[in-house]
């Protein structure tokens, strides 16, 4: 616990909370209760935009309406005061529903195929229907004209009770999810939804425990805000106070939690010092701000700053999830000899797109350790092959398994989890994240201890993004990340596609030194013949979405049938 | 038997103003990928701008709000959009967000939050199978179903449809045959957002206008789009219908609220089945190449 305890909270970390906590703890000496009223209901807001932002900043989830759940929570705390219950009741209670309603959004809308801005549409029809039925409910919510909620606390102890739990909500959130292994999913996510999948993350699951926790933590905002306002009316839950939030965030900077708070204080303070005099052109003169901020810089103000102070590039990549790879407890990979199950299996799979039938019954299944590379003209149906093996195609026939589980039916993520790693023809990497960055999250996810290789040696760098990197070094951080993260199966698709002679026979010994060393099995498509017999036990030819033939290189490449259809030797 | 014109008419009506949207929403998104969330915002400035020049012809008005559309979306797509594709659809996406916003503010600094209302340029009302019914809602239904048609046919029967259709099925190759990707992404936005323009413009009289006229209408008009084969551009149009009936369903038998929240239900139950638009033929491989692209 205090191991873990140290990882997540540096010294700057401790710094800041106990400055913050302390200069929030001076304010009331200092202000006036005007300007007090002001801070309060900017750290209210800013705990809104700081919710809203652990689904947006972090996971990428996008939301336009999440008034909806701020309005479930002040509502909550209303209504209960409205009827003598204790507002902490009523607050909880507007927290679980809107934990409730963002599941249901979520499951719809976060689906694996569900198209990206589907959460767009949905999260504006649910912020238009909470405040219709806010409008409506009279008997519950007094309908337009709101429900007014007395503060029993006067204005020093409201900001004090507002502030302490804002403090606390915040300092808990970050430390558990943003600091721990979700709010390293989430960036995973966010930045590489597919090599994510492929190292074992749920993506679907990742993001709507984002959206939960986002809902929950806006709600409280809400809750909480409720005393603070005075009055809970239909437009908390509404499209402007909607659009409101997304204002702040932006303006302040995505994925950070002073952005949430600056644009939150900076949006409300002027919004009283401006509000009246300008009146509706005010949020106009909001609406074009967000325009040139979305246009011009999509950082924010923080984002702006950091770039002036020169942050280093891997804090400002990372975007506070702790990047640095953990020495968890893995389970060292189990003995290879003598297990006599297949790594991997592959029954009678038959795979069509449309009309077009591109596997036609393919059996296959690899050994612990076994290296087969599959090899077959253009359009034999090769990478479709490993596609299915992986999970991104479903067969219309046939049966997948990993070593002994029928996992045909199972998604790319569950896959990986039983040890399936997966090589992409365009290397799949985390473009965003520096590449020690990089091996740092497939280590934390891993499976195993890492094989050692110097291959990771000079990937242990943070001096430039993934992005910047060549495409033959992003093939060798993918495969560098794909060893480090122990696979007991790994496909590969044109490994040594865009190399050097030297440096393709080169990785085909790696390949091999590593299936040998630690049991891996490798199943590789491959055009090059050469690196082929360097690597293959079994060299499988695919033709026409049919297994033509199977066994050693030498058999093959003396095959009639092969050296006609492959070779074009008649 | 009359209840039942009278319901069908409803249906009719709606069908009209769902489809010009549905359409034009399809049309930007097919060729985007993106909804344009500030589809209902068009609406409203088309409504809007009807009753800003009420001095002039109806005809008239009708044609400069055509106009209007034309601009601000051409202006839009140039200033705002154009810089932010390479960015990824979140920013499109934030940035047409954006847009609705400004648009929605506008609309509120100059004519204020209080609604307003367009005069019916024809009164009256004509018998329909037993059934007195406004003149010109059934004119409005008819002029919008003849303008999909028209937009429909264009796009499937001219030489400019098909640079259309090409570019949006795969915008790469297209481009490389001689099309401008520029040009028809910033045609389609200008198109399928005017189509919004038209529809606020057309039911104008039936419409309380206020700044926030237009939000409520996107949930619909996706639904539309989602209620047929992903990347059709003609199905939206049967999709608008299949939205009429059950939006005009629903508030036969219930209060708004009450239809409102059912509608949501079944969005979110169809987009739960169904995440990338159902397809009526059974396992479609368009809808999982799709998807891989993306």
């Amino acid at each position: 616990m205090t191991a873990s305890l140290g990882r997540r909270v540096g010294g700057g970390h401790a710094l800041a909370f106990v400055g913050a906590a302390l200069l929030l703890a001076a304010a009331p000496f200092v202000l006036l209760p005007y300007p007090l009223t002001l801070l309060t209901l900017a750290l209210v807001f800013g705990l809104f935009a700081f919710g809203l932002d652990l689904a947006w900043g972090r996971a990428g989830v996008v939301s336009i309406g999440h008034a909806a759940f701020f309005g479930l929570g002040a509502y909550g705390s209303a209504i209960a005061a409205a009827r003598d219950v204790p507002m902490v009741l009523g607050g909880a209670a507007g927290v679980g529903i809107a934990v409730l309603v963002a599941l249901g959004v979520g499951l719809a809308g976060l689906g694996r195929r569900a198209l990206p801005s589907t959460m767009a549409v949905l999260t504006l029809a649910l912020t238009l229907a909470m405040s219709q039925g806010a409008r409506s409910w009279t008997w519950l919510t007094n309908g337009t004209n709101g429900l007014v909620v007395l503060s029993d606390s006067g204005v020093v102890g409201t900001y004090y009770r507002t502030a302490a739990i804002v403090l606390v909500t915040v300092a808990l959130v970050w430390f558990v999810v943003l600091r721990g292994a979700l709010g390293r999913r989430f960036v995973a996510i966010r930045i590489n939804e597919q090599r994510a999948e492929h190292l074992g993350i749920d993506p679907r699951r990742t993001k709507i425990v984002a959206f939960l926790i986002s809902a929950a933590v806006s709600a409280l905002a809400g809750a909480v805000a409720a005393p603070v306002i005075g009055l809970v009316s239909p437009s908390a839950a509404g499209i402007v106070m909607s659009t409101e939030v997304l204002v702040w965030l932006a303006v302040g900077g995505l994925g950070t939690i002073s952005g949430a708070f600056l644009g939150a204080g900076l949006v409300t303070i002027g919004d009283q010092l401006l509000g009246d005099v300008l009146g509706s052109w005010y949020l106009l003169m909001m609406g074009v701000v967000f325009l040139l901020v979305v246009r011009f810089a999509p950082e924010g103000l923080v984002g702006l700053a950091r770039a002036a102070l020169r942050r280093p590039l891997r804090e400002r990549a990372a975007g506070g999830a702790l990047l640095e790879p953990v020495g968890a407890s893995l389970t060292p990979r189990p003995a290879a000899a003598g297990s006599s199950e297949p790594a991997i299996g592959a029954r009678d799979v038959e795979k069509g797109f449309g009309a077009v039938p591109v596997i036609q019954g393919v059996d296959l299944t690899v050994a612990p350790g076994e290296v087969v590379c599959l090899i077959g003209p253009n359009g034999a149906g090769k990478t479709t092959f490993l596609g299915v093996l992986a999970g991104e195609h479903r067969p219309e026939r046939g049966t997948i398994w990993i070593a002994g589980d029928d996992v045909t039916t199972r998604a790319p993520h569950e896959r990986a989890r039983r040890g399936l790693g997966r090589m992409f023809q365009i290397p799949s990497v985390f473009l965003d994240l520096t590449p020690r960055q990089n091996l740092a999250i497939a280590r934390s996810e891993g499976l195993h201890p890492p094989v050692p290789l110097p291959l990771y040696d000079r990937f242990d760098s943070d001096t430039m993004l993934a992005r910047d990197l060549s495409l033959a070094d992003r093939r060798a951080l993918e495969l560098a990340m794909v060893l480090s993260w122990g696979p007991e199966i790994l496909l590969l698709d044109e490994p040594a596609a865009g190399l050097s002679h030297e440096d393709s026979i080169e990785l085909a010994r790696t390949l091999r030194d590593v299936a040998e060393r630690t049991g891996c099995s490798l199943v590789a498509v491959e055009h090059d013949m050469e690196i082929v017999r360097e690597m293959a036990d079994r060299v499988v030819v695919l033709a026409d979405g049919r297994i033509l033939v199977e066994g050693s290189m030498d058999e093959i490449s003396a095959h009639d049938e092969v050296r006609r259809a492959y070779l074009g030797v008649s | 038997m009359e209840s039942l014109v009278t319901f069908g008419l409803a249906v009719l009506h709606l069908f009209g103003f769902y489809a010009l949207l549905a359409v034009g929403l399809g049309l930007v998104f097919g060729q985007l990928g993106v909804v344009n969330v500030a589809h209902g915002e068009f609406v409203m400035v088309g409504a809007y701008v009807m009753y800003a020049l009420d001095a002039v012809p109806f005809v008239l008005r009708l044609a400069l709000a055509v106009g209007v559309g034309l601009v601000l979306s051409l202006l839009a797509e140039w200033t705002i959009l154009r810089k932010l594709y390479s960015r990824g659809m979140l920013a499109t996406l934030l940035a047409m967000w954006g847009l609705a916003i400004v648009l929605r503010q506008v609309a509120e600094a100059v004519f204020g939050a209080t609604p307003r209302s367009v005069p019916f340029p024809v009164q009256g009302s004509v018998d329909v199978l037993g059934v007195r019914y406004p003149t010109y809602r059934l004119l409005v239904a008819v002029v919008s179903l003849l303008v999909v048609g028209a937009v429909l046919l264009v796009i499937y029967r001219t030489s400019l449809g098909l640079k259309l259709r090409a570019s949006i099925e795969n915008r790469d190759m297209a481009a490389v045959l001689g099309i401008s990707p520029r040009v028809m992404i910033a045609g389609t936005f200008a198109v399928g957002t005017t189509l919004a323009v038209l529809a606020g413009a057309l039911n104008s009289p039936t419409l309380g206008l206020t700044p926030g006229l237009g939000v409520a209408f996107l949930a619909p008009a996706f639904f539309a789009v989602l209620m047929v084969r992903p990347g059709s551009i003609a199905g939206p149009a049967v999709g608008a219908l299949l939205v009429a009936l059950l939006s005009s369903l629903l508030r036969t038998y219930f209060t708004e609220t009450v239809a409102d929240l059912v509608f949501f239900a079944a969005l979110v139950v169809l987009i739960a089945v169904r995440p990338a638009g159902l397809s009526w033929r059974l396992p479609s491989w368009l809808t999982r190449s799709s998807e891989r692209v993306a």
